[in-house]
């Protein structure tokens, strides 16, 4: 075979290019699983807003019914994010109505197709796809292969979130189909305060730094520090 | 890496030094294949009405025909199609694919492109891909095939779209063409 590195896409996240080769793979799909407030959805906007500040285009899928001004108006919080963006390089589609009225995988993954082949994104996001589990007739694990294959043919690294329910350490159906793992949790520090960490558990092609590396998450967004635990 | 609107501005603006090669090398941003693949396909610059043979090597052709069908306003219909498929007809694309057999994509050309009277251009795209799953010998053997169709007139103008990830693929690239275009910069 001749010899290629692979193509890696900027984070955005500062420290976290450093823990795994320079950025994620180009092409690639990605889990962000954590529990509730663990910033998930913090870290998809911020790998969004580093494409955007590099001229690419990107697409969030939202699976939750939230009208654009109510996530702008949380995302006004961080620095990290313009405005100007939400439209033009970033196009925010909310999939809740669709998801009401269509449970089929395949309606669904051809809704989804329908948008990247119009605007053609470099990033994707979809947040939180294990709402999507919830919401399906027929079989959760085959539309997860289905889908992450067809993210991947676009040309593009996807990023999905995925709510880690209580006793469980990842979506385990979704950890399967996907190129790289990246978990988000907290504990209490003995002075009572939480503290917020992240690990990446598999990165396909990528030696990948291992273990929990502790992450500030403020209005500059997620901020890893590399080697704190 | 360059934008969007930087490379499609730049391919607009060099169209017409490509538009006479019958051999070009497209040396494009790695994330922006698509927008590059998409605008050779439908640009004016294939001779015989815009018949255009499109060897997709890492995407398949759902995905591919979407894309071509959906943005090629007023350009060439789209078909979705497989080697066994029928001779496109003026206007049309057809994308073949072959991951792991340049070889069949060649062969499959040679049954696409037609009659003598209705010849087609063609593109590859991302040519540089080859190299993950195949060797450096099978990737020279594969641009050999091309340019021998060129020489038969099995097909009026080859574009190949390449990336830098592979110095090799670059040469063997460069050395193949008579015009280029460097987009990645």
């Amino acid at each position: 075979m001749a010899a290629q590195d692979l193509i890696r896409l900027k984070s955005g996240i500062p420290g976290m290019d450093d823990m795994m080769e320079g950025g994620f793979p180009f092409p690639s799909t990605i889990l962000v699983a954590g529990g509730a407030g663990t910033g998930k959805t913090s870290l998809a906007l911020q790998f969004l807003a580093k494409g955007a500040q590099e001229g690419e285009q990107g697409i969030f899928f939202t699976t939750l019914s939230e009208p654009t001004q109510w996530m702008l108006r949380f995302a006004s919080r961080y620095g990290f994010l313009k405005r100007d963006w939400f439209g033009r390089q970033i196009k925010y589609i909310d999939l809740g109505p669709f998801l009401m009225d269509n449970t089929q995988p395949s309606r669904i993954l051809e809704h989804i197709e329908e948008q990247i082949a119009e605007h053609m994104p470099q990033r994707i996001v979809i947040d939180p796809l294990t709402v999507v589990g919830e919401m399906i007739q027929g079989s959760y694990r085959t539309f997860l292969y289905d889908l992450a294959t067809r993210l991947k043919n676009w040309q593009a690294v996807s990023v999905l979130t995925g709510e880690v329910l209580p006793g469980q350490a990842y979506p385990v159906e979704l950890s399967y189909v996907v190129d790289t793992l990246v978990l988000l949790s907290t504990d209490l520090s003995p002075e009572g305060t939480r503290r917020k960490y992240l690990e990446i558990l598999k990165m396909r092609g990528t030696n990948h730094a291992t273990g929990k590396n502790l992450v500030d998450l403020s209005a500059k967004g997620f901020v890893v520090q590399v080697g704190l635990r | 890496m360059p934008n969007v609107q930087a490379v499609v501005s730049k391919l607009r603006q060099s169209l017409p030094l490509i538009r006479d090669a019958r051999k070009v090398a497209v040396i494009a941003p790695p994330t922006l294949m698509n927008h590059v693949s998409l605008y050779l396909v439908c640009a004016p610059i294939h001779p015989d009405a815009g018949k255009v043979l499109y060897l997709s090597v890492d995407r398949p052709n759902r995905s591919l025909a979407r894309l071509f069908d959906r943005h090629c306003n007023g350009g060439p219909q789209v078909l979705f199609g497989n080697p066994e498929m029928d001779e496109p007809r003026s206007g049309e694309v057809a994308c073949i694919t072959g991951l792991f057999a340049p070889k069949l994509m060649v062969d499959a050309l040679s049954n696409l492109s037609g009659s003598p009277e209705s010849r087609a251009s063609m593109v590859v795209g991302n040519l540089s891909a080859l190299g993950f799953y195949n060797s450096n010998d099978r990737i020279k053997e594969f641009l050999r095939r091309i340019d021998e169709k060129l020489k038969e007139q099995a097909i009026t103008k080859a574009v190949l779209v390449t990336d830098r990830t592979s110095g090799y693929i670059l040469s063997l690239a460069r050395e193949f063409s008579e015009a280029e275009l460097d987009l990645s910069g």
